[in-house]
């Protein structure tokens, strides 16, 4: 696994440098930083140099690198890094030059917690804790980055029994928190129309997510949708939903999923996700669009787009932009929208080539409309330009609506004799990832 | 390490000596952070050692992580004062209640690495692998192949421990740990120190419940590596790892399905591997929806692998490898390559369709990379044949200008031609290609275009104007261009004797003067045979191979014994560059494998074409077939000049260099 593991500033001064194993040049940052400035972006995330494996990800303008002489894991190192980077942004608040060469004896701390030997140890937030000494300093008092930075306690007398036996240990919380918890349902939609507004391919890349304020992290009891079903046999249709997969965090017990549609959880502090899904099946997407193209003479090309949000009337999608790429040879692009519309503008950007229609708000049920009118050069006729529109892009957010209809029936805290009623926050989100349709 | 001009001023040291000689203890901690700090940045302060280990006396646990730190780093530069360490540490280990501070002494102890101090070091790290805590086992444990490594002659009675502890330990991540560095002994050592058998293995298989993720991981990559004894264990394991593919974890789920693609060749029970597969390939392809488009990239990079063997994986699911508008472009190449090898004949259409809306992305690279798939998909399998070239056709007529797809068109063509010379009169497809020969201005679109003008010279209209007109330019050309403008010619000229007798008499008189050997002598081999009998040079330039029919592209990766190590490696990064691990490193051996047959599991059986899998079955058993193909394709390699066949040329060249005069 990992030799070293170093800290380096935008500039290149080291600030953290950790050798695990001795078996590399103390020269390797130097090495890194100079094979790093060569990329004229960002650096690969992954490079070689003389049989030296470098992976490393940036945060806050620093690098932080993993180095090795072995055959790497690039998936693990990349995670491992970033668990890293999350691990030091949990104790330190923020992850930025000055904080970090302010801490540093409390990142070594962390650091030799986290690996030994170059091989991934304790690395949640949580597990470490009790392990380490050293309070943070902080750069700045009062700023609103700091003011969310988690409080640690400091175990001077050590606690024994430091593994138990569960994959994720309940910390002592600090008693002056709200005592809430939020759930997110996130939705992430991929559809691919033809021109006929036909769906080719469709999928939700969904997960729940919670953020837990909860004094003393009692186990929770989270139940979904009675119709849930997870695996799809091949030809069946059923009316309930159908995850094709999912996966769960580590605190989470998903044995009694199959049979009554409950998780129990046992929640470490702030946040995390609970559950990850994949839906390939088919849903009703949100929004259609109707794209026509006329050919109005050899140079000029009409193209007009009619949207269409196909969900509740209550529901409201905010944001929505459309961007249609129009043909390099454009001398001139006029864009028409529907009289008094409101909070809705179309531009066309010359230099890109695109013209992007914003809508700010549409109510469910709603349709739009869109005209464009091209000119095009004299080099390039309309019949062969035409193929050059599109493919349409569609971002957009809705809240509080789900296209799944994953739903959660209901969560409660399994601890009986618990007074205080937390409070219990769902929030249901459906963004687009990638809504096209082509021409 | 310390050079001039970076050590710390005189005074400061000075000033850091005072500090941490006094009697103030807050004050001493102060000095020993600024040390480390100087440390952190690469300046030399060993000559503080004695005054900071001084400090170690007292019983405070933050101070003793700092000095440590430091010890750690200057332990090999000062391995005489480092002695006087032992004793603190000896006493921490032994005495100390504190799980935490015997954990770390034994934890910094190993990482001094000085070999003579490492015999002290035996006796506590026997205790500690024995001590109470779990936390104390887990650190003493990863200590063993540190010392290993400097001193592996004092070892073996720590190595024994090992193994004892390793039937009696119940902790997981002691566990973990255990395996790991067990595991890095026997890479180092070339022993086997590890002795599975069915209590362990149950043992570990309820570790991996209880892990944190990394020891998941670490026990998952471990048992992929295992064989087990019968089905049935298979089967246990499999069993038990099957609930690790839904982990949150890309690295873990990725080892499980590691682990159970390796063990389903042991299972008896043909509908259980049919079901698994069922089970395995979502949790392949949830892998690349939930992540970021590095770690996207790998499992891409991984799946072409896997799909050599396991083609039963991905079946019916080729449409997640679509690309979406938005990927960034490295993960759209991966997913062409893999959409071409996904390709069979019943989805063949649903992929050349797929492809065919990609040709009008406004990115060149990817257009050409899609007209290349394309190609291959057309190669590859002949069902797929006419589709593929109807498409490429349709798109050669919208060419207009010399783009980067143009090339890689007239590339594919040529090569679709030379597996299916009839496919010309497809759709007038010859005449379209034709039309866009000019727009070629890469070598190779170049030669592919002076091929199709010698292949088909009596189909293209004024061919031999093109002929000449190439021929005039010939000098400008690249080596690769000249050479098959010299067999296009010729094929020409024994097409239109009279009309190209000036045309190659040109060429013939620019050619032989080329600094190029391989032209020079190409030339001189055409202009000795055109002065012997045209009839006997007609049957050999313009051979007519018919239908090769041996033709298809091999798409596979990796040789079948080259491919169980592959997949034994799956996820590291050797994977990721498609090279074996000892390619890439020099210091890793690695086991000669001599296992030829490879189970490969595909789906349901298709009767009519099984190009690929079909291949590699026939080269387990019949080696010598495949030498006598390979031979043939040399024999057509030779007569359409695509490789000079050099030595040949120059044996002939000096026998008969009188009479190469006489045709001129």
């Amino acid at each position: 696994m990992f030799s070293q593991i170093f800290i380096l500033s935008p500039r290149g001064d080291t600030i953290i440098n950790r050798d695990f194993r001795s078996d590399l040049p103390k020269s390797t940052p130097e090495t890194f930083f100079r094979q790093a400035k060569t990329y004229s972006g960002d650096a690969n995330p992954l490079f070689t140099v003389d049989c030296i494996q470098f992976a490393h990800i940036k945060r806050g303008g620093l690098y932080i690198v993993g180095t090795s002489r072995f055959n790497l894991q690039p998936a693990m190192s990349l995670e491992l890094l970033d668990r890293l980077a999350k691990e030091i942004k949990d104790f330190c608040g923020v992850i930025n030059e000055e904080v970090l060469r302010k801490n540093f004896i409390l990142i070594y701390e962390i650091l030799d917690e986290s690996f030994d030997f170059g091989y991934p140890q304790l690395m949640a937030t949580e597990q470490i804790k009790p392990l380490i000494v050293n309070d943070p300093i902080q750069p700045q008092p009062d700023s609103v980055m700091n003011s969310l930075r988690p409080k640690i306690q400091t175990f001077n007398i050590f606690v024994p029994n430091t593994i138990g036996s569960q994959a994720v240990q309940r910390s002592v919380l600090n008693k002056n928190q709200a005592n809430e918890i939020f759930v997110d349902i996130y939705e992430k939609l991929n559809v691919l129309f033809n021109s006929s507004a036909y769906v080719i391919n469709q999928s939700i890349e969904g997960c729940i997510q919670m953020t837990s304020f909860l004094q003393g992290n009692p186990p929770l009891k989270l139940a979904l949708n009675d119709d849930l079903q997870i695996g799809r046999q091949q030809g069946q249709y059923s009316a309930g939903v159908i995850l094709d997969d999912c996966n769960f965090h580590e605190c989470v017990n998903a044995n009694e999923l199959d049979m009554n549609k409950t998780l129990r959880i046992q929640p470490p502090d702030g946040q995390f996700v609970v559950m990850n899904y994949r839906i390939s099946g088919d849903y009703a997407a949100p929004f259609r669009l109707f794209p026509i193209i006329e050919e109005i003479s050899s140079s000029k090309i009409e193209v007009t787009i009619k949207l269409k949000a196909c969900f509740d009337a209550k529901i409201i999608a905010s944001y929505a932009t459309i961007r249609i790429p129009i043909p390099k040879q454009t001398a001139n692009a006029y864009t028409e929208l529907v009289k008094n519309a409101q909070q809705e503008t179309a531009e066309y950007d010359s230099n890109k080539k695109m013209v992007e229609w914003q809508i700010k708000k549409l109510n469910g049920g709603q349709e739009r409309s869109l005209k464009i009118k091209l000119t095009l050069q004299a080099t390039q006729t309309a019949h062969t330009a035409r193929k050059e529109i599109g493919p349409i892009a569609m971002n957009f957010e809705i809240p509080m609506f789900n296209v799944s209809r994953l739903q959660i029936k209901y969560l409660r805290i399994e601890e009986r004799g618990n007074t205080t009623n937390p409070h219990r926050w769902v929030r249901y989100i459906t963004q687009s990832s990638s809504y096209v349709c082509r021409i | 390490m310390a050079y001039f001009g970076n050590n710390p001023q005189r005074g400061e040291l000075q000033e850091l000596y005072a500090d941490l000689n006094d009697l103030n203890f807050e004050k001493k901690k102060e000095a020993v952070k600024k040390v480390i700090a100087y440390m952190t940045v690469g300046k030399d302060v060993s000559e503080l050692f004695q005054s900071v280990i001084k400090c170690l006396e007292f019983n405070d646990i933050e101070m003793k992580k700092l000095i440590y730190l430091y010890i750690v780093n200057y332990s090999r530069q000062k391995p005489d004062d480092a002695i006087m360490v032992i004793q603190n540490f000896r006493k921490d280990v032994r005495k100390s209640e504190n799980p935490l501070v015997r954990a770390l002494a034994i934890r910094t102890f190993g990482c001094l690495r000085v070999p003579k101090l490492n015999e002290y070091l035996i006796e506590p790290l026997k205790d500690c692998i024995q001590d109470d805590d779990p936390y104390v086992r887990k650190t003493a444990v990863l200590c063993v192949p540190k010392v290993f490594e400097v001193s592996p002659d004092i070892c073996p009675a720590l190595l024994e421990q090992l193994q004892k502890l390793l039937e009696k330990e119940s902790n997981a991540l002691v566990l973990a740990n255990l395996i790991q560095s067990m595991r890095e002994i026997e890479v180092v050592s070339g022993k086997q120190l590890i002795n599975l058998n069915q209590k362990i293995i149950q043992k570990l298989l309820l570790a991996v419940d209880e892990c944190i993720e990394w020891g998941q991981i670490f026990i998952l990559d471990y048992l992929a590596t295992h064989n087990p004894q019968d089905s049935k264990q298979a089967e246990i394991i499999i069993e038990r790892t099957l609930p690790r593919l839904s982990h949150i974890n890309p690295t873990v789920t990725f080892c499980a399905v590691k682990v159970i693609l390796k063990y389903l060749d042991f299972l008896d029970n043909g509908e259980l591997v049919k079901n698994l597969c069922k089970k395995v390939a979502p949790s392949l392809i949830s892998l690349l929806s939930w992540n970021q488009p590095e770690v996207q990239y790998t499992i891409l990079r991984n799946i072409s692998l896997i799909l050599q063997k396991f083609p039963i994986l991905f079946e019916n699911e080729v449409k997640v490898f679509f690309c979406s508008f938005n990927e960034p472009y490295y993960i759209k190449y991966e997913k062409l390559d893999i959409m071409v090898r996904i390709c069979d004949s019943k989805n063949f259409g649903q992929v050349l369709n797929e492809l065919l809306i990609y040709l009008n992305e406004a990115d060149p690279h990817f257009v050409r990379k899609t007209i290349k798939s394309i190609g291959k998909i057309a190669i590859t399998y002949d069902k797929a044949l006419e589709k593929a070239v109807s498409i490429l056709v349709e798109f050669a007529k919208n060419v207009q200008q010399p783009t980067e797809p143009v090339q890689e068109l007239l590339m594919q063509m040529q090569l679709i031609y030379k597996k299916s010379k009839q496919m010309y009169k497809y759709d007038e497809s010859l005449k379209i290609i034709y039309s866009i020969v000019d727009y070629a201005n890469e070598p190779e679109s170049k030669s592919a275009c002076a091929w199709i003008l010698g292949e088909f010279g009596e189909y293209i209209p004024k061919s031999v104007e093109k002929m000449k007109e190439y021929i005039d330019n010939f000098q400008m050309e690249d080596r690769l261009v000249q050479l098959q403008l010299l067999t296009s010619a010729v094929q020409l000229y024994l097409k239109y004797p009279s009309q190209c007798a000036t045309i190659i008499q040109q060429l013939i008189t620019s050619a032989k003067d080329s600094f190029n050997p391989d032209v020079r002598d190409r030339t001189y081999i055409y202009w000795r045979l055109l002065s012997t009998d045209p009839e006997v040079v007609k049957n050999l330039v313009c051979f007519n191979s018919g239908v090769v029919s041996n033709f298809s592209k091999d798409l596979r990766l990796w040789e079948t014994q080259d491919l169980v190590l592959a997949l034994e490696n799956m996820g590291s990064i050797s994977n990721l560059f498609h090279k074996l691990p000892h390619q890439l490193y020099k210091n890793i051996k690695i086991k000669i494998n001599n296992q030829h047959d490879v189970k490969i599991y595909k789906g349901e059986e298709k009767p009519d074409t099984q190009p690929q899998p079909q291949a590699q079955n026939q080269q387990d058993g019949s080696n010598q077939n495949n030498k006598k193909d390979q031979q043939q394709q040399q024999d057509i390699d030779l007569l359409s000049f695509d490789e000079p066949p050099s030595n040949i040329n120059i044996n002939n060249n000096n026998n008969n260099k009188t009479d190469v005069f006489e045709l001129i």
